[in-house]
């Protein structure tokens, strides 16, 4: 009995020292990064030096006086992720809904097709976009007439987004298909026999029960936004314009001909991780019931 | 109660008055917006785009006095993009109906612009502003293209050749020698082999490592044409206005590479990266160097602020025109200006030139020479005040008199591109000088056809 438990301690301790092990480089990669926003220079992990300059970007543009703030282009990154994710959200959830309870022509093409469109990368499929952009762009009041996300055609907060819309939904509707398979039937045709229409089923009655799937695809789909580059950097005017976002603007500190200023790019590259970190701190459990399926005991 | 209701009705009769008042006087004025694109590095070339905040109020205070009702409200984009990422920019937005209305560039993009109808020529319109008489007629030229104006130029510059004096120190020169070397060069004594000799010293006695004793920029760009103007290379035919490439001449710019990184322990410096490796390299530990005056302003702004900036670099650093290739031929340089152009999507093409004029005077351009240490661009500008208390602009200036340009046409992309990949392949070894211009004969026929005339 002592050796079992001693056995068992001695494995539990070997997973601990192996987690340890192979966690320590991320952690000590972490340590590093917020060490070198405090400091002139680093050597290893010392610091030869503290300040606070490199966080000087939060109350004035280390570019110039006419460049655009840092909380400007942080509130337009808030509202790519944000608009992004509702979008997701909401339409995954619906066609997801449909993909997994109702028969129709065509359901397991649609299914098939949009595991293909996932596997395509975005910078593939730039040129088409933009001219799907463009043509958005020329219709009234919809292209550029949107207060806050400009609307959503080029160069517009909105027009980013549906664009990563289209690129996060494949993921998406598996995600939440899989939700929505894991719900039991009879809940469902309780609803139908006491009289409700698909669409209350959908929202009164699979929803809440889908509640951890929403919370996961919320959470990936808002980092997906927060993080993005390469679409807003190429939909987008300007590393300072408009329209940019914090990914893109870091770009500003990183030029081909200019000296960068690391110990800047990291605070600004912590800056951009502190609501990421703080949204997944709140929500990892949800995060990690997307391995695990809906409610339980569905059929 | 009779008496807070009439005061109310007094009230709200006022607050109509004013508000009909202020709704008539706002139809009255008609609010253009102008956006203008610049690229500039900050903080040294923020004034490219600056100066049209200041041009805003000073053009609305003419056309209030004229009695004219619009006015313009500026928007300045300006970042640090990379040229390649900027013109596709320009050209999404183009397509999208989003182009900004003044657009600052290189002038050697203006063919491909000009060809692809999305800026406008200029003729006709900056007549109407004699300031634009005080700019220098070789840098009109420069934004000419099939016998039009499409752009107005922003900025100069020379790219001298640069030498490290406690290396040449080091290496046994004495002061009077290394100041006199600006002068031997603009005379013809000092030639581009003789540099390669100096530098293969410097690296034979260990003054310098081997591949540290000469240096270009580290990537394809314009600082490699004056090299193939000075063994007699030309670019354009003028009659044709196709792009030329000189067999003959291309075969001593070969040679000429080959030699440096083969023999003369020369070129170390292509592929390096510019901010982690090229900067620091050439501003410590490499003989002679070409690079533009605007590094000037770089090196002393955040690459040597430390060891003292300015004063360290006129201590430790001279520069010349980039020498001749044989004994008592011209030296040269190179300037590549910057344009303001003009969108074809912009509504009101007489108030951005208008701008652009406001800007393209002594005192805006100073404030942007200075900081950025670029060359002036207006006649009598070395006279200006305020121009003539920066040294480097001064002693630089001279240059300007040596100088050569890049050609514009809307090929020169291609061509630029194919030149520089054999000459990269001659400094790694992988071609020999004839192999190379083979190369680039093949590759300019292939890709441009009749469009390059191959002598």
């Amino acid at each position: 009995m002592v050796l079992n438990k001693f056995r068992l301690n001695f494995k539990s301790i070997l997973v601990y020292l192996a987690l340890l092990t192979f966690s320590m480089p991320i952690f000590l990669a972490f340590l590093w990064l917020i060490i070198t926003t405090f400091s002139t220079r680093t050597e290893g992990l010392e610091s030869l030096g503290w300040t606070l300059s490199n966080w000087s970007f939060l109350w004035k543009s280390p570019f110039g006086p006419k460049f655009q703030s840092i909380w400007f282009v942080t509130l337009n990154t808030f509202l790519l992720a944000t608009v992004m994710t509702t979008i997701v959200v909401f339409v995954s959830s619906m066609s997801a809904y449909a993909l997994s309870r109702m028969k129709f022509a065509g359901r397991k093409g649609f299914l098939s097709a949009t595991l293909i469109l996932h596997a395509f990368p975005s910078v593939t499929l730039l040129i088409p976009i933009y001219f799907v952009l463009r043509w958005i762009t020329k219709i009234p009041i919809i292209g550029q007439g949107f207060p806050l996300i400009g609307g959503f055609g080029f160069n517009t907060i909105g027009g980013v987004a549906l664009v990563m819309v289209a690129f996060q939904l494949p993921f998406g509707i598996w995600i939440m298909k899989g939700f929505f398979d894991n719900i039991s039937w009879d809940m469902e045709r309780s609803a139908l026999i006491d009289g409700a229409s698909r669409f209350q089923v959908w929202w009164k009655i699979l929803m809440p029960n889908i509640k951890p799937g929403i919370a996961a695809l919320s959470i990936f789909a808002f980092i997906s936004g927060w993080n993005a580059y390469i679409i807003p950097f190429t939909f987008t005017v300007g590393r300072a314009g408009k329209s940019t976002v914090l990914s893109v603007y870091l770009q500003n500190f990183m030029s081909e001909s200019v000296m960068t200023e690391w110990n800047m790019v990291a605070a600004v590259g912590l800056f951009q991780l502190i609501p990421v970190l703080i949204f997944f701190f709140f929500t990892q459990e949800a995060l990690l019931n997307i391995y695990g399926g809906g409610a339980k005991g569905g059929a | 109660m009779k008496t807070s209701k009439s005061l109310l009705s007094i009230i709200l009769i006022v607050i109509l008055v004013m508000s009909f008042t202020a709704m008539a006087l706002a139809q009255d004025l008609d609010i253009i917006p102008i956006k203008v694109r610049c690229r500039a590095k900050p903080p040294m070339e923020n004034w490219r785009g600056l100066n049209f905040l200041v041009a805003e109020k000073d053009l609305n205070a003419d056309l209030e006095a004229m009695g004219d009702p619009r006015r313009v409200k500026v928007e300045v984009i300006q970042d640090n993009l990379d040229w390649g990422d900027y013109i596709t920019e320009f050209v999404l937005g183009y397509g999208a109906g989003e182009s900004p209305d003044i657009w600052l560039t290189g002038h050697e993009y203006i063919g491909t612009q000009a060809e692809a109808g999305r800026i406008i020529a200029l003729d006709g319109i900056i007549e109407e502003f004699p300031i634009y008489n005080l700019v220098f007629d070789t840098l009109w030229d420069c934004t000419k293209y099939k016998g039009k104006i499409w752009g107005v130029p922003q900025d100069a510059e020379a790219r001298p050749l640069y030498w490290n004096k406690t290396l040449l120190k080091k290496l046994g020169w004495s002061d009077g020698e290394i100041a006199a070397l600006p002068g031997k060069i603009e005379k013809g004594e000092f030639t581009l082999y003789d540099m390669l000799e100096t530098a293969k010293q410097a690296v034979d006695k260990g003054v310098v490592e081997p591949g540290n004793g000469f240096w270009t920029r580290p990537k394809n760009g314009p600082d490699f044409t004056p090299f193939y103007y000075a063994f007699g290379g030309e670019t354009i035919d003028s009659a044709t206005g196709k792009l030329v490439f000189d067999k003959t001449a291309g075969l001593k710019y070969y040679g000429f590479f080959y030699d440096a990184a083969q023999k003369y322990g020369s070129m170390g410096c292509l592929g390096l990266d510019w901010s982690s490796a090229w900067h620091p390299g050439v501003t410590s530990k490499v003989l002679f160097w070409v690079g533009g005056t605007w590094q000037w302003a770089e090196w002393a702004e955040k690459f040597l602020k430390d060891l003292g900036g300015e004063a360290y670099m006129w201590e430790n650093f001279g520069f010349g025109l980039i020498p001749a290739a044989e004994k008592g031929g011209k030296p040269n340089s190179l300037t590549h200006p910057l344009a303001y152009l003009v969108s074809s999507q912009c509504k009101y093409p007489d108030l951005a030139v208008a701008l652009i004029a406001k800007v393209t005077n002594y005192g805006p351009n100073t404030r942007h020479a200075i900081t950025s240490t670029h060359l002036g661009i207006l006649k009598g500008q070395t006279e200006y005040k305020f121009y003539k208390q920066s040294r480097l602009l001064s002693e630089a200036l001279y240059m300007l008199d040596y100088t050569t340009f890049l050609p514009n046409n809307p090929y020169w992309g291609t061509y630029s591109t194919i030149t520089y990949e054999a000459l990269a392949a001659c400094v790694s070894g992988d071609f020999t000088p004839e192999k190379a211009v083979d190369f680039v004969v093949e590759g300019l026929n292939r890709e441009l056809g009749d469009k390059i005339i191959i002598k």
